[in-house]
């Protein structure tokens, strides 16, 4: 375990979200449930006979105990009419250089281990005690309530790449961690450096099938990576930067009222 | 020397000590993880050879050219194509659940009739088919279809084999029909589109362009990618105005009017236009619609009208984009011919219309209109009404009225993939397959400026007992003495291929075709008849700003499974919906955050959670469409209410269907 020891990697890799191409159409968490077998939410469990004896499941529209890996959030300026602006901002887990969860993992299902800096998740590990999840400001850490059952037929659709969980475990966002895994094979066999992919290489599922191109993705210290250009801007930053967490996930706004709504300041803050 | 204490512990402790140093614990241990997990009902992920092939998703109405990941040779993901235009890489949040909604559990499994107590069953395709044979053939004059497919030329077989039975065919009212009543009027034929990608100031007339309005991936991509100035109009804040410049807000149904105040600021600022009819619309628009007056019908105030003209006048390459009804596209229309914006790069234009390769086939009526001529005794109820890819019983306005109008039909037909409010109606349901499973394509999506055409084939076998409506009409067809000229759809969409002469095998994988020319040459009549229906009528209570999101499902395909997550609870919690008025306007109707309320219009009810959101003006109650479905499945039956409830349809002299706002009370219930 780590306690607060950092280990810089030599690859980083990085999301950038333009905030001010994000129209919150939600096409990134669909693709995101898809790509990593995220069931969507089923009331009744046909495979527990005991279900009247058991905590029922929830309704699909109540959201209380969902799994969104990726997630989004609406924004506003709390202005009044005339003068209200929104924005949306989609939530992956921020890859943290210093994360917060996996000192506090007790089994150590949670570990920063790995060049690329992705924070992992080893489901058979984890034992549901859920520390994790209080320690992730970003609440991007989910916890299985139920078994995942998909609708009758649609688990022949699921995707060969992500691991299904039962309940009892936490899961998050990988980065799509197989398809970081599938391009350093294809590297490979390909004759090139899976230590140093190429711009596009590998792409997470979220940030290739956004429709306005909003998700950018690459390793943000490879300078021939666009990532590593776009937060350099005086417009990018990340959540709440002044944890010190180190996200690998940064945003970029050219309006200052959603830039300033990434640090949580307080109104009489002073600056820092 | 006997087995005492001390000899017990070197024991336990041996013993112990030995069993670490075999693997054992380890894998006991390790065993105990997984096997705690590891539960039969819990799935397990499909193995094989992973890779992609071309499809084409059309559950959203502009169609999403996508690559579909398969593996072991079963499709389980659509993402975007980037070797298409439409896509670049992009999908929208319906199509990404194009391969999911393959197994929904409100898939129609097979050919479906009603049995004596009125109930539907299952029967075989034989029987099916010699049913519906017999009616059609006794209800010959007094057929009518009503298709959702905006893009296909399974409108071709359609209408032809409904023509060649002496009967209607009609579409479902959207932006297209909307526009192509516009277009009708002022340039006699063609398919409005606009040139998002290489225009520099966009000026949307209540299009809501990122997520519902013609080819959304494009729009956004393009929007995204030209930094263009985008100026969005209308009631409320949608997601547009997430990526939008400036939001102008204007009241319900009165965008027209914005548009020819803009056009009349234009034209005393000295901007003229060749066009027939300028001199007439000239005088119409100074004398009605003064900036003063038009911001008196809008909401609009003058010096935002006036400097949206400047603006726009100031531009190199500003285009504006209708939405709605005629009239707005009319305006549109006009605004663009003024600012020499029309058929021009980065303009708006009339786009190419493909060859049609039906020759029996007609155009369109638009089914609204019908089905109120209906309701209200002025049009006969056909004796076979029959619905393809479309939902009318849930997606028309004054849905009371409509269902009614429905239920007057002789017998209803659902060409249904999945059990709707149509189908759940219907007397006998002839499943077509999933947009996946199907053959299919996509001509010109409404909106876009360049003529263009793709091909879909199918991506997977359908594990439910589906024929393909196309192919069933065109086999049909000569038994009916209709003759279409076809035997299969396979052979119809090979003469459009080649027709258009491009490569079928380019096409099926996952290439467009894109005119070299697109835009007709057309001469514009300025002063369209529909132009009259822009006026707005004084009208009492608040006004409805009604919004589709394609996360939310679409007028023909309801939330799908995966979809729910993407709902906010701001806009869906647990079975209530909200709409949402800003807090002058809920002050001053006496509601409060939370409350439950009903929304009454002369046409029915809706009921709701009130949530105060700002960005809607004064006056305007903002609801999603979407919800409050009865059929369907638990991910999206009785999940708060439909809008169309309370919406309501006006028929303008020329028979056009001009529905934009439809004033409400709103109380605590």
């Amino acid at each position: 375990m780590h306690h607060g020891h950092h280990i810089e990697f030599d690859v980083k890799w990085g999301m950038v979200i333009d905030l001010d191409k994000c129209t919150g159409c939600g096409a990134c968490m669909v693709s995101c449930q898809v790509e990593n077998n995220i069931a969507p939410m089923v009331r009744e469990d046909k495979e527990n006979a005991l279900q009247a004896f058991t905590k029922t499941r929830h309704d699909p529209s109540d959201k209380v105990r969902t799994l969104t890996w990726m997630n989004l959030y609406e924004l506003d300026n709390k202005k009044s009419f005339p003068d209200h602006e929104v924005a949306f901002l989609p939530r992956p887990c921020m890859q943290c250089e210093n994360p917060a969860c996996v000192p506090v993992c007790p089994v150590v299902a949670t570990d920063k281990n790995e060049n690329g800096g992705i924070v992992s998740q080893i489901y058979p590990r984890c034992i549901g005690c859920r520390y994790c999840m209080a320690a992730c400001p970003y609440h991007a850490r989910y916890f299985n309530w139920f078994d995942p059952i998909w609708p009758e037929g649609m688990d022949k659709t699921l995707s060969p790449h992500t691991s299904v969980r039962p309940r009892g475990v936490v899961e998050k966002c990988n980065f799509c961690h197989t398809r970081f895994l599938k391009a350093k094979e294809k590297a490979r066999q390909e004759g090139g450096d899976p230590e140093s992919l190429p711009d596009g290489a590998y792409m997470p599922a979220c940030a290739e099938n956004c429709p306005t191109g909003a998700i950018s993705f690459g390793d943000l210290k490879n300078p021939e990576h666009k990532v590593h250009e776009l937060i350099q801007s005086p417009n990018a930053f990340r959540l709440l930067e002044k944890m010190g967490l180190a996200p690998q996930v940064y945003y970029m706004t050219e309006r200052e009222w959603v830039r300033k709504l990434g640090d949580n300041h307080l109104a009489n803050e002073e600056k820092h | 020397m006997g087995f005492n204490r001390r000899s017990f512990i070197q024991l336990a402790a041996g013993g112990v000590t030995g069993i670490l140093f075999t693997p054992a614990v380890w894998k006991a241990t390790d065993d105990v993880s997984i096997w705690t997990q590891n539960w039969s009902w819990i799935p397990r992920v499909p193995k094989g050879e992973v890779a992609k092939t071309a499809g084409l998703s059309k559950l959203c109405p502009s169609g999403c050219a996508v690559q579909l990941d398969t593996v072991g040779g079963k499709v389980y993901m659509a993402e975007g194509n980037e070797e298409n235009p439409l896509s670049k890489g992009g999908v929208c949040p319906l199509c990404a659940s194009a391969v999911q909604m393959m197994h929904s559990p409100s898939r129609v499994e097979g050919p479906m009739m009603k049995d004596g107590s009125g109930k539907l069953v299952l029967v075989t395709w034989e029987q099916a088919e010699s049913a519906l044979k017999e009616k059609l053939a006794a209800a010959k004059g007094k057929v009518a279809l009503v298709s959702g497919d905006e893009t296909g030329t399974a409108n071709e077989v359609l209408s032809g084999f409904v023509a060649g039975l002496g009967g209607g065919f009609y579409a479902m009212p959207g932006e297209a029909t909307a526009a192509g009543q516009a277009a009708a009027d002022m340039f006699g034929e063609g398919q409005i589109g606009y040139d998002l990608e290489n225009a520099d100031f966009v000026l949307s007339l209540g299009a809501n362009l990122v997520d519902f309005w013609g080819p959304t991936v494009r729009n956004a991509r393009a929007l995204a990618e030209t930094g263009a100035t985008f100026v969005y109009a209308g009631p409320s804040q949608n997601r547009s105005c997430a990526i939008a410049d400036q939001w102008v807000p204007a009241k319900p149904g009165s965008l027209a009017a914005l548009a020819l105040g803009v056009a009349s600021s234009l034209i005393a600022g000295g901007r003229v236009s060749t066009a027939s009819g300028f001199g007439q619309f000239k005088s119409m628009v100074l004398a009605d619609y003064t900036p003063e007056k038009a911001a008196a019908m809008t909401g609009v105030p003058v010096e935002k009208i006036t400097k949206l003209a400047s603006d726009l006048n100031a531009a190199a390459k500003p285009v504006v984009v209708g939405s709605g009804d005629p009239a707005t596209y009319a305006a549109a229309s006009i605004l663009n011919i003024l600012l020499g914006r029309f058929n021009v790069k980065g303009g708006m234009s009339v786009v190419r219309p493909l060859p049609k390769v039906v020759d029996a086939a007609v155009p369109a009526g638009d089914f609204a209109v019908f089905l109120a001529d209906v309701a209200a005794g002025k049009a006969a109820a056909p004796e076979v009404l029959m619905a393809y890819e479309c939902n009318p019983a849930y997606a028309l306005p004054e849905s009371a009225t409509m269902q009614a109008a429905l239920g007057k039909a002789g017998f209803l037909v659902s060409f249904g993939t999945y059990m709707d409010e149509t189908a759940a109606m219907a007397d006998m349901i002839l499943p077509n397959p999933h947009t996946l499973e199907r053959l299919d394509d996509v001509q010109t999506p409404f909106g876009l400026a360049e003529a263009t055409y793709c091909l879909g084939v199918p991506a997977a076998a359908s594990d439910y007992k589906v024929v393909a409506t196309t192919d069933l009409l065109l086999k049909l067809a000569p038994e009916l003495g209709a003759d279409l000229g076809y035997e299969t759809f396979q052979a119809v969409l090979e003469a459009k291929v080649e027709a258009l002469g491009a490569d079928w095998d380019e096409l099926a994988g996952g290439a467009a075709w894109v005119a070299p020319d697109s835009m007709l040459p057309v001469s514009p009549n300025m002063a369209a008849d529909t132009l009259a229906s822009a006026k707005v009528p004084a009208s009492e209570g608040l006004l409805v700003d009604a919004a589709h999101q394609l996360n939310i499902g679409s007028p023909s395909i309801a939330i799908p499974p995966h979809n729910q997550v993407t709902i906010f609870d701001t806009e869906l919690r647990k079975k209530d919906m909200f709409v949402k008025l800003n807090g002058n306007t809920a002050k001053s109707v006496g509601v409060k955050a939370g409350d439950m309320v009903k929304l009454t219009s002369a046409k029915g009810e809706c009921m709701a959670r009130v949530r105060i959101y700002e960005g809607v003006m004064d006056g305007v109650v903002a609801v999603l469409h979407g919800f409050g479905h009865t059929a369907w499945d638990e991910f999206s039956r009785g999940k708060g209410d439909n809008v169309n409830k309370i919406l309501t349809v006006s028929v303008d002299a020329d028979g056009n269907a001009v529905s934009t706002g439809s004033a409400v009370t709103i109380a605590k219930s």
